[in-house]
């Protein structure tokens, strides 16, 4: 009631609010959102705006937003995600923000602002992540019953598979593709280190070179979008989560195969 | 798997612990977490793999993944609430020590070794634990869903 009086006030720009809505969906996605995330978001802050006959449709690439403004015009757009970049600090601002959005039914071009502030968050530095990617070889070697000095090789392992990995990444390549490469090069250097005689525990640098490449984000995401019943996205995600596994397990195991 | 179970208790269980936890921050500056989300997300996924290691000494299935998971995700949906943030992105990190990233490894030895019954014991085995992860995740989720929904609707009342 009251968001209907505020607009009643303000005749309502209804292409910027479709703007708004469409690119907060899509950054949403795009930082690793669940399907129901998205709808529920969305449908929420257009019915703030006193919007009717609103219908959100989210999958985990595409993302579709129709609604009927008080004088009876359809309003309606399709959005097409390519590439997600998961990063769960933004996803966790945008959900605030659309909360906020709710509750204050701001001025459009003001909520457009703190959408725009929320959408430069990046992920942290590539020193960062690569020391990241140390901390986890290191931690699930050892996790696993590895020396430390086989989670001090993981980790350094794991710095170089990460190093590896990261132009192609940025180079929207094929996850598919990324994975293999990683597995290849994990197993390379865990037979390398081995050659040298540097450590025997080749089963625990090895898991721990795997656990940087596991799909955790896809696995978990894709549970939960088929909890919420969106089994689309949710076969999609899992789809993905498989493959990715796969690919790990298939590019280290072509190395194994050939360096018996 | 029996093996690495073993030989992992014989770490002590709070060295194990404290390197779930660095491998949760780690995990955490991956996906971009700052601050208070950070931390506390680490400490689920410490939670969830001390829980894990204390089971896996008494049940010798699937069985502790799956309760590890269900405690790990009630710790989530705690979090959730107090931090104001989805729940997904304390549950995406505390579940990752848990993802069987040695099981796909194992699977992935012993095709290559041809040893086709192992190849079907270690690829079983790691399926049961992903599922085992989902169900634990879906009873919780499912759970706070009706409980949160529950009282959203008597507020409105």
């Amino acid at each position: 009631m009251q968001a209907e009086a505020q607009i009643a006030k303000t005749t309502l720009d209804y292409d910027a609010l479709m703007d708004l809505v469409l690119r907060i969906g899509f950054e949403l996605i795009d930082s690793g959102a669940e399907t129901y995330r998205v709808e529920e978001s969305l449908l929420r802050i257009l019915s703030c705006y006193g919007l009717k006959e609103i219908d959100i449709f989210a999958v985990a690439n595409y993302l579709l937003v129709s609604f009927v403004n008080p004088d009876g015009k359809t309003f309606s757009r399709g959005k097409r995600i390519l590439a997600r970049h998961e990063n769960l600090n933004r996803l966790g601002k945008l959900n605030q923000l659309s909360r906020e959005i709710c509750l204050e039914t701001p001025e459009i071009s003001d909520a457009r602002q703190q959408l725009e502030e929320i959408a430069q968050l990046t992920g942290y530095s590539l020193i960062v992540r690569l020391f990241a990617a140390a901390v986890v070889g290191f931690a699930f070697c050892l996790m696993f019953g590895g020396s430390i000095q086989a989670g001090a090789l993981a980790g350094a392992a794991s710095v170089i598979v990460r190093l590896s990995i990261e132009p192609q990444i940025r180079l929207h390549v094929n996850g598919i593709f990324i994975n293999i490469f990683g597995g290849a090069i994990g197993a390379l250097l865990s037979l390398w280190i081995m050659q040298l005689g540097w450590s025997t525990e080749m089963d625990r640098i090895m898991i721990g070179i795997y656990m940087n490449l596991v799909p955790g984000l896809a696995l978990t995401n894709s549970l939960r979008d088929i909890i919420a019943g969106d089994y689309l996205s949710g076969l999609t995600k899992l789809t993905e989560a498989l493959l990715i596994a796969s690919a790990i397990a298939i590019g280290s195991g072509m190395v194994f195969s050939l360096m018996r | 798997m029996e093996t690495i179970l073993l030989q992992s208790i014989e770490n002590s269980l709070a060295l194990s612990g404290l390197a779930a936890y660095a491998a949760c921050v780690a995990f955490g500056l991956v996906y971009g977490l700052r601050g208070r989300t950070l931390w506390a997300s680490a400490n689920g996924g410490a939670l969830g793999w001390t829980a894990y290691k204390l089971l896996a000494v008494h049940f010798d299935s699937v069985l502790p993944y799956f309760i590890a998971t269900l405690i790990l995700s009630i710790f989530s949906e705690i979090m959730s609430r107090v931090l104001k943030q989805p729940a997904t992105v304390f549950l995406t990190i505390a579940l990752l020590p848990l993802v069987p990233g040695a099981g796909i490894y194992y699977t992935m030895r012993a095709f290559v070794d041809q040893d086709m019954a192992a190849f079907a014991t270690q690829g079983a085995n790691t399926l049961s634990i992903a599922a085992m992860l989902a169900l634990g995740i879906l009873m919780i989720t499912t759970l706070s869903r009706i409980i949160f929904s529950t009282i959203h609707s008597q507020q409105k009342k």
